[in-house]
């Protein structure tokens, strides 16, 4: 192979680059910086379900929930102190 | 240690135990920007939808932190003069003596209770705002001494949803359970009397989230339950932290682990699982599109929300068109397909991050539901 056209395939395939005949460039790939991470997030008025934006996940929230509900726990045992809701249920760390 | 150079670190306590537990540096959290904060709005964006932005003097700090007995104590102990706003913030919750007990600082009732009702409150409400922020720098005041919760929480992940199984299901849940372990040896070894031991133990020391007594509503303490949490160390409070802390400032993660349950190695296994998946490239042989939330579409940009509200992703309308390519057959087939039909070429590192994002997914996942 010609070392000219050894040399125009490597920077075809390396990303493209305008040919000497005047045919058409080939398309450069697009990387990972064609995602880009917006400031801010997807405001509550979006379509983005129930979210919560806590610092606890809902998961264990929901979880926490099931524990009590194992143990038939009534309601009035619900407002003893251990009644985790958010901050990873009881091992979140309530004191 | 300037808070900025340490902005992805963790404290210096749990840094020496992660350390040994992993092998190996954490990759930087580099878009969560504490000092400009990624979640505030810059420029034009303030004239977009305020919703999708925190407020600025508020930040992610609308949560009160739990600290631990061992953490109060160092805190306490700090005598650093640059601490001292956050060593007085310590103090005057101690002083306080809402939800104060031998366990540690733990959520005043109110706090929990709009904490878990709120809406959309989280970075927005002043009210919740943590009383260790301090307002004329906008930074932590315990930032050195900052409990699990604080200490693993990222607005967004570089990695995304990789990142946030590090950081927050693994990570966060390992040092969690390290807190509680170590905490409640402490107790044992300052020998707290029995009787406080038992309340402690059976809970009487956590708020409520969903009832709330009139007390409580006010702050109000009800000294004769604080004197039987507190025992014979009551009117000590300060000197039992402090103590606390010089018990566990010299463990090792060896230490850690004779002290603590089987909880705590399991999690420490998971965190090595969810660490080697931080830090490799490898991408799945097939995949297929992910579930995700459209934000927002224009001609040229999609925004999609994807493993969390707070980390949405712009995505190129061509990106966006090529997804159904990807549908469960070999990767390389798909991006083969996308360079024939549509003439352009995804290159590996962008795969990588439309998995990291979940946009990918392999053809496998169970499609659990967002959050």
């Amino acid at each position: 192979m010609p070392i000219s056209e050894y040399i125009l395939l490597t920077l075809l395939a390396a990303g493209g680059v305008a040919l000497p005949d005047g045919s058409p460039t080939a398309a450069a790939p697009l990387g990972a910086d064609a995602i880009v991470q917006p400031n801010g997030g997807a405001s509550s008025s979006a379509s983005i379900g129930q979210q919560t934006p806590k610092k606890e996940t809902s998961r264990l929230k929901r979880l926490s929930k099931t524990r009590h509900g194992r143990k038939g726990k009534t309601a009035q045992h619900r407002i003893k102190p251990d009644a985790p809701k958010k901050d990873g249920g009881k091992r979140s760390g309530n004191l | 240690m300037d808070q900025d150079s340490i902005n992805e670190s963790l404290p210096p306590l749990f840094a020496g135990w992660i350390a040994e537990v992993l092998g190996g540096p954490i990759p930087r959290e580099s878009r969560a920007t504490c000092d400009d904060c990624a979640m505030c709005a810059h420029g034009e964006e303030q004239q977009g939808p305020q919703a999708e932005f925190f407020d600025p003097v508020i930040k992610c700090c609308s949560y009160v932190p739990v600290l631990h007995n061992f953490l109060v104590g160092r805190i306490l102990a700090d005598d650093d003069p640059a601490a001292e706003a956050g060593r007085s913030s310590v103090k005057n919750r101690i002083k306080d003596g809402v939800a104060v007990t031998p366990l540690g600082l733990g959520h005043p009732p109110v706090f929990s209770l709009l904490y878990a009702n709120s809406n959309n409150a989280f970075g927005r409400s002043r009210n919740l705002r943590c009383p260790h922020y301090l307002e004329d720098t906008g930074r932590c005041g315990v930032w050195r001494h900052r409990e699990s919760t604080c200490a693993t929480w990222f607005c967004k992940h570089v990695r995304g949803s990789v990142g946030y199984a590090f950081w927050r299901q693994s990570l966060h849940q390992l040092l969690m359970s390290v807190e509680n372990d170590l905490a409640r040896w402490a107790l044992l070894e300052l020998a707290l009397d029995d009787e406080a031991l038992r309340r402690l133990l059976a809970g009487e020391s956590k708020p409520q989230s969903d009832s709330i007594t009139g007390e409580a509503i006010d702050n109000r303490v009800d000294r004769e339950s604080y004197g039987r949490l507190w025992g014979n160390w009551l009117g000590r409070e300060g000197e039992f932290f402090i103590e606390c802390a010089k018990l566990v400032n010299p463990l090792s993660w060896s230490d850690v682990l004779s002290i603590t349950g089987p909880e705590v190695r399991a999690w420490a296994r998971l965190t090595q699982d969810a660490y080697r998946d931080l830090t490799s490239q490898e991408i799945p042989h097939t995949l297929k599109a992910g579930l995700m939330h459209l934000v927002r579409i224009t001609r040229d940009v999609a925004r999609v929300s994807t493993y969390s509200a707070f980390d949405p992703v712009d995505i190129p309308s061509s990106v966006m068109e090529s997804l159904h390519y990807f549908d469960g057959r070999p990767a390389g087939d798909s991006l083969a397909s996308i360079a024939a039909e549509k003439g352009i070429r995804l290159d590996p590192s962008l795969v990588r991050k439309m998995v990291d994002f979940g946009l990918l997914v392999p053809p496998d996942d169970s499609g659990e539901a967002l959050p």
